[in-house]
Formats: C-alpha cells, sequence, structure tokens
C-alpha cells in the first residue's frame, strides 16, 4: 500500500515538474476581453515612492485607452543581482510577460535569439508599429537584426558617436596650473600628475576614475595613427576595412596597457582600483574629485556643482583627442526592449513601444510621471523633477532603459554641452564596420565563455594598470591562447567576412 | 468439565471480540500532530516546489536549451554544455578554492562557534551574557555589501586602519587589494566574525538541554569547571556538532557567492586564492547568459556534494553512531 502511494506520489512530482517546464512552442493568442497586459521586465530595485508610480501607471493606462490602445502596462522590477538567473528561470518555466530590457553589455540580444527567447518582430511591427518603423534609421533597425529578422525595438536613448570616445576633465583645475587642454594621452598624464601633486583639498587626493567594468578605452583610441578601429567584447579588434584580429595581441592593446601602467606608477590610479567599492567611486564623480573620466561627457554636472559652490559651466569639459579625425559611432543598439516567447500577446509589447514613441506627451507620461505632481516643464528639452524632503525624486524610469533621444528631458542643472552631445545627431560621423554584424558564438562558446573569463583574470590587471605589459603580456597571451582565443577569432572573422560579403 | 468447556467459549468469545490493533499510520500521526504539521507546512511546500519539481530541468544540462520548445523539444547535446568548465584550466583552480574555503570555513567557525557557546554557557552574569550573546549575533545580520565596506576601510592602502598602523610602527604597508595570499585567512576571519554567532545559538542551545543533574554529580565528584566542559558539555552536544557539519559538508561545492562576490567583486589578482566555481559562473555567464551551462555545472555541484556528504555521514555512522544524519 505505501509503495504504491510512494510511487503514484512520484509519479505526480515528475508530471508536475515536466508540466511546468514542457511547452510545446508558443500558443496560440486568447481572445483579448478586457485590455491586453504589458508586463515589462527591467532591473532594479523596487521603487522609492510605490504610490506614486501607481499613480503614474494608471495615468499611463488610461491615457492608452484614450489614445485607442487597448493595453494595461506592469512594470516588473528584478534586482540586480538576481537579473540573470531570475529572468531565465521565468523564460524556462513558461512565465508570461511581454517586454524585457536587454543591455547589450550584459546580455547581447543574439544570446537571447540563440536560445530562443525573443520573438521575431518584424510582423508585428508592420501591423501595429507604425511609429517605431519610422523612428530610427535603417542602419539602427539593421543593428537589431540576426539572419534577416529584427528581434528587438532599440532604445535610442544617445547620440553614441560622442558619449564614448570623449574624457571629462575639470578645466578650473587645469587653469589653476596654468596647464592648457591635453591634446594627447601624454600630456593627459602630465596634467593629471600635475594637478594631483598642485591639489589641496582635504581628505583623499584625485585619481583617474576608472572601473574594472568600464569599457575599451575608446578615448585614447582617437590618438592612435590606426584609428578607427572597433573593439568586440574587449576581445576582438576590427578595423574599417575589415581586417579582425585579437585585441590583447595588437599593438593598440600595447599603447592602453602603456598608458595606464604609466598612470599607475606615477600614483594618477588608485593603488585600490580593484578593490574599490562602487559607491566609493561615485562619490567621487559626484564631488568633482577626480583627474579625468573617460566617456560620459559631462555627466552630474549638477552634482558636481552642488559639491563645488562657484563651479560655472566653464570649468569642466569633455574634449576628445584628434578632434580633427573620423568621429565613430561604435554602437547601433546599446540598450532595447525584446518581446518574450512566453508571452501569449507578443503584439502588445509592440504596440505599447509604438504608443511611447508617438509622442512627447506619451513619452514625458512614462518616464517622468504626470505633469505638476512629478515635474514641471522648463522649456524644450528641460525639466524639473519634484523631489522628497531627502531630495530623492518622486518617480522616474530610467531613460537608457527605454527613453528616445528625440523625447528625452534634462535637469535644469544639466551642463547644456552635455544635451548638446547627448542629443544632437551627428550627420559627420562614421558608424562602425561591425555596427549590424551580431555575432553568433554558440559554434566556439566553450571558449569563448572561458576567453571572456580570462580577460578578467589576466587582462584586467594589466587594463587597470597594475601589472605592466612586460610581466604580464606572456602569461596572459599564454592563458588566452590555451582558453582558445585564435578559435574565436577566426570563428568571428568566418562569420563576419560573410555578413560582409552578404551586404555587397 | 462444563466449566472448563464454559471457561474455554469465553476465552474463545473475548478473543473473537477483541478489538483489533490499530494501524500507526502517516493520517494517524497527522491527526493526533495537527498543530506541529501545520507548522512543518511551508518547509515541505518550499522542498516539493523547488527541491522536486524542478528536478527534471536538470535535464537541460545535457541539452541545447531553447526555451521556446522547454525540456522535451530541446536538442541533446550531450556533455556539451560542461566542455566552457572541464575545458578550461581554471576549473581545477576554482574547484580547489571552492573546496580548501569551505573546509576552512566549516573547521574554524564550528570551532569558534563552539568555543563561544561553551563560553556564552560559563557565563553566570545574566546581564553580561546576553550583551556578548547580542553583540556576537550583530554581524549576522549585515549583508555582505556592508561588510565588504568594512573590510575597504581596514584595508585600503590609504587610509585603512591595518596599513595606518603598521605605518605608525615603521612597518611597511601592504596593497592589499592587488596581494592574493592573505585573501583566504581575511575570507576565514570575516566568516568566522560574521556566522559563528549565529551558529553558536544552536550549540548553546544544546547545551541548555543537557541535564543539570551531571554537572551536580560531576561536581560532587570533584570536577573543576574545565573538567566538566570536556566530560560532560563537549560530548554531549557532539551529536549536534556532528549533524550542523554533515549538512555544512553537504554544500561543501557550493561557495557563499554573496560573501565572495561582495568582497573580491572583478579582482583578477585575488583570483588565484579566491576565486570559487559561482563567482567564476557568474563572471563567465552573464554575458552569455546560458541556462543550460549554468545548470550544467550546478549539476556536477550537487554530484560533488552528494557524493561528498554520503561519505561523510558512511564515516561517522561508523565511528560515531549518534552523530549520523542517517
Amino acid at each position: 500500500m505505501r509503495k504504491g502511494f510512494n510511487i503514484i506520489l512520484a509519479l505526480f512530482l515528475l508530471l508536475a515538474g515536466t508540466q511546468v517546464f514542457a511547452r510545446g512552442g508558443q500558443e496560440e493568442p486568447e481572445a483579448a476581453e478586457g485590455p491586453v497586459k504589458v508586463r515589462w521586465l527591467i532591473p532594479g530595485g523596487a521603487p522609492l515612492h510605490p504610490e506614486e508610480d501607481t499613480v503614474v501607471i494608471d495615468a499611463v493606462n488610461k491615457k492608452m485607452q484614450a489614445d485607442g490602445y487597448n493595453l494595461e502596462l506592469e512594470v516588473i522590477r528584478i534586482p540586480w543581482d538576481v537579473w540573470q538567473q531570475k529572468t531565465s528561470l521565468m523564460m524556462a518555466t513558461g512565465e508570461e510577460f511581454e517586454l524585457i530590457h536587454i543591455m547589450e553589455d550584459q546580455t547581447a540580444f543574439s544570446h537571447y535569439v540563440g536560445q530562443g527567447a525573443l520573438v521575431p518582430l518584424d510582423e508585428y511591427i508592420d501591423e501595429y508599429g507604425p511609429n517605431l518603423k519610422e523612428k530610427f534609421a535603417d542602419w539602427v533597425w539593421d543593428a537589431t537584426k540576426v539572419e534577416g529578422n529584427s528581434y528587438v525595438i532599440p532604445a535610442f536613448w544617445a547620440e553614441q558617436c560622442n558619449a564614448v570616445d570623449c574624457f571629462t576633465i575639470r578645466y578650473d583645475w587645469l587653469r589653476e596650473n596654468n596647464l592648457s587642454v591635453p591634446k594627447t594621452p601624454s600630456e593627459l598624464l602630465d596634467a593629471c600628475e600635475i594637478i594631483q601633486k598642485n591639489w589641496s583639498g582635504e581628505g583623499e587626493k584625485p585619481y583617474f576614475i576608472k572601473r574594472t567594468r568600464d569599457n575599451t578605452a575608446f578615448f585614447l583610441h582617437r590618438a592612435y595613427d590606426s584609428f578607427p578601429f572597433s573593439i568586440f567584447q574587449k576581445l576582438i579588434y576590427v578595423d574599417q576595412k575589415g581586417n579582425v584580429k585579437s585585441w590583447v595581441e595588437t599593438v593598440e592593446f600595447k599603447k592602453d596597457v602603456d598608458f595606464f601602467r604609466e598612470g599607475y606608477i606615477k600614483g594618477l590610479i588608485h593603488p585600490d582600483i580593484l578593490g574599490q567599492p562602487a559607491g566609493w567611486i561615485w562619490n567621487r564623480i559626484r564631488e568633482g574629485n577626480f583627474l579625468y573620466r573617460s566617456g560620459c561627457p559631462l555627466d552630474l554636472f549638477g552634482e558636481m556643482q552642488a559639491n563645488n559652490p562657484g563651479m560655472e559651466e566653464g570649468d569642466v569639459g569633455s574634449p576628445i583627442f584628434n578632434p580633427n579625425g573620423t568621429i565613430m559611432r561604435y554602437y547601433g543598439v546599446k540598450n532595447s526592449n525584446g518581446v518574450s516567447v512566453t508571452s501569449k500577446h507578443p503584439e502588445a509589447g509592440v504596440q505599447f513601444l509604438d504608443w511611447l514613441y508617438s509622442s512627447q506627451e506619451n513619452s514625458d507620461l512614462f518616464l517622468y510621471g504626470v505633469e505638476g505632481r512629478h515635474w514641471i516643464d522648463k522649456g524644450p528639452k528641460k525639466i524639473e523633477r519634484k523631489r522628497d524632503s531627502d531630495n530623492r525624486t518622486l518617480y522616474g524610469i530610467a531613460e537608457w532603459m527605454i527613453g528616445n533621444v528625440d523625447y528625452i528631458r534634462y535637469q535644469t542643472s544639466t551642463h547644456p554641452r552635455r544635451i548638446e552631445l547627448m542629443s544632437e545627431f551627428r550627420d559627420d560621423a562614421v558608424n562602425s564596420i561591425i555596427i549590424g554584424f551580431v555575432f553568433d558564438p554558440s559554434s566556439v562558446e566553450a571558449e569563448y565563455a572561458n576567453c571572456l573569463n580570462e580577460l578578467e583574470v589576466s587582462v584586467l590587471p594589466m587594463r587597470m594598470g597594475l601589472v605592466s605589459y612586460e610581466d604580464g603580456y606572456a602569461n596572459a597571451l599564454a592563458k588566452m591562447k590555451a582558453a582558445g582565443i585564435d578559435k574565436v577569432v577566426a570563428e568571428y572573422r568566418k562569420q563576419f567576412s560573410a555578413w560582409l560579403a552578404g551586404r555587397k | 468439565m462444563k466449566v472448563k468447556l464454559q471457561q474455554e467459549r469465553y476465552t474463545e468469545k473475548l478473543v473473537r471480540v477483541k478489538p483489533q490493533e490499530k494501524r500507526y499510520t502517516l493520517l494517524t500521526d497527522i491527526s493526533r500532530n495537527r498543530s506541529c504539521y501545520v507548522m512543518v507546512l511551508p518547509a515541505l511546500l518550499y522542498t516539493l516546489v523547488f527541491g522536486y519539481l524542478t528536478l527534471p530541468y536538470l535535464i537541460s544540462a545535457f541539452q541545447k536549451f531553447d526555451y521556446r520548445t522547454g525540456i522535451f523539444d530541446s536538442v541533446w547535446v550531450g556533455f556539451k554544455n560542461f566542455e566552457f568548465f572541464f575545458k578550461s584550466k581554471n576549473a581545477v583552480i576554482v574547484t580547489r578554492n571552492t573546496i580548501r574555503l569551505n573546509v576552512l570555513f566549516i573547521t574554524f567557525v564550528t570551532i569558534a562557534s563552539v568555543a563561544l557557546a561553551v563560553y556564552l554557557n560559563e557565563l553566570k552574569n545574566r546581564k553580561f551574557s546576553k550583551f556578548f550573546q547580542s553583540t556576537y549575533l550583530f554581524p549576522h545580520f549585515l549583508s555582505w555589501i556592508v561588510v565588504s565596506y568594512i573590510i575597504f576601510g581596514l584595508l585600503s592602502t590609504n587610509f585603512g586602519i591595518v596599513n595606518k598602523i603598521f605605518r605608525f610602527f615603521n612597518l611597511k604597508t601592504i596593497n592589499w587589494y592587488a596581494t592574493a595570499e592573505p585573501w583566504t585567512g581575511i575570507l576565514v576571519i570575516m566568516r568566522i566574525w560574521k556566522t559563528a554567532g549565529m551558529q553558536a545559538v544552536i550549540f548553546l542551545a544544546a547545551i541548555v538541554g543537557i541535564d543539570k543533574q551531571l554537572y551536580e554529580a560531576a561536581v560532587i565528584d570533584g570536577a573543576g569547571r574545565w573538567k566538566q566542559i570536556t566530560s560532560i558539555t563537549l560530548p554531549l552536544i557532539a551529536p549536534t556538532v556532528a549533524i550542523v557539519t554533515l549538512l555544512a559538508i553537504g554544500r561543501i561545492m557550493y561557495a557563499d557567492f554573496g560573501m565572495i562576490y561582495a568582497i573580491i567583486g572583478d579582482n583578477g589578482i585575488l583570483y588565484p586564492t579566491a576565486d570559487v566555481i559561482d563567482t567564476y559562473l557568474f563572471r563567465t555567464l552573464r554575458l552569455l547568459g546560458n541556462p543550460a551551462q549554468a545548470m550544467a555545472v550546478g549539476l556536477y555541484q550537487a554530484a560533488v556534494g552528494f557524493v561528498l556528504v554520503y561519505g561523510s555521514n558512511w564515516l561517522v555512522r561508523k565511528t560515531f553512531k549518534e552523530g549520523a544524519l542517517f
């Protein structure tokens, strides 16, 4: 009797489990009676003011109904530390949601596509996204495609060609030390050395702002003779003629390493660069207590001003080396939103984004909340956000997740030059040759994963200046070779050449 | 004869009417201990959902998992998902680090928490006892992120307290975040600081449960405090210590990701001593996001953990039967 009961229980568990995990493809959409749900998965903690969030989402839903979109929005936030695990689990178990935010520097959308996580969107965009089609240039749409199908809708929140290869430096400190704006990497090192030596503030002296997860040092590359070129995942070098090489084996990589090593030896890089908590770094940025910061032109100027009374717009700048050289656009899509295969209404996600990108009014409502209650219009592209007694904004959705460059507003304290750089489209920019190419690593997955890991283990200390090229290169290269870098580069070259040939 | 016959009939009747002995089944137990079963229900449901209903998902470790088709229709790829881990030279390093760190954690945390429990039990002043118990418990409630800031405050090169002390005594300062060797010790110390207080509570509960008459008898026989500890307290809490240790051994292949990642982060220089399977997986797969590869390594961790816990239990059963789990 007991044995029989155990067998039945085991079978029940097995069946229950397999029912959860097994799905025979996408089910047919159910006929919707009420509004169709649009559940949007984004990384991040709970909102600071949940009640204000509810107010805004209700207002968004009412506005969508009034505009003829039968949709009901729900924003689902998943903490950063479990983002990858939880979203994978939700999709694997068939949990329904419509939209998922995708960050190319975390997990490229092509990986999601390779695992069958995203719905191809072309037919939905044709039918439900008239505003979307016009919103993005063809080269942006090209960057969303795998094997000819678009899988994501871009969050084109900034003109990326201005956002990547500049460096931010305090012009007031340059003037105080009778220095001009550095025009070469060696001038930058010299200027930083003098600024740090003559610095007389309180607390810890200023250093380079450098984070372990930072991108490749694009700002340095402009100064090299071989510019322009692109770097894929800190792993592969591609020049504009289409030559593909292993990045760590290039002369340019050596130049990067030598620059940071010199900075480290001169004491311009913090000795605990690899152990600094993220909060420490952000505090230095907000205080304006840094020698330089790469990318992010004139970011957080308002906070810097608040911490440095009397600081004016001309006291900070974000110059680029070789300003007469090619202006390069490195990314086609850096952030995007895809439609999950677990959704019974894939069209709903497309409809929502179509509504969002159809007007300034809709974008304002979702990104900044209810006008008057959460923000005040301060003119074109300007905003003043309302805050609580702790100076925290009452409501807000991160613009980089879903904002569009045409509609994004900036705080009144934002540096005017930043607004120009981030929002004005540059016709003179040249797109990186790799924009639109999506690398599929599935045939070299083991090698690719191990190379990415090895980058962190043996290459990162060189990139941060802690280990010299002479001391670290041979060992790092041997480890990269053992991890399979040659195989990865060969596969990238093969796919990239085929893609280029197809374009011609 | 007649009387004897009557007696036999009577006995027969008694046998016939004697109620059959009721079987003691699971349902009987549930009906008799309803409140206990209600209390255990959340844990049972948790185990059912996360421990059993997820078992079929293990098969994805051998598939090119496709979210559209689920586990039944994804393509079978054999051991391909294991390749990225076992082809890498780092697999040996991170497995060794995981086991080494966990062995050190289990050993030193157990020693520290038993010592702490005995010490707290020996404190006769209740106020002191409560104060110390609260003090030792406090770190348990801090997140590892907060602890990582504390460590940075202690060990940062320029303003860290440790280097300031070194400077005061004219000793050579250390760039802790660029020196791998000391980090095994630092991690063990932080682990003891954060978890020993909580584990001591379990052992203290076991000590409190010891019959006081044993101590009274020992005192009559002339045993001092130390003799009482070594001859009564420690032997009697040994089964509890053994069970707690066996449970910890079961997770010896799982490092505390929250702890290691918060403290070590992306610092490649410290990886030779501090990189563990979980941080390696996180680092490698955060860019690829392949759940099948994560499952493959998870299966490897579970299999080794199963063998270790079974082996340890077998060893304990042979040498110290009361301490065995099963």
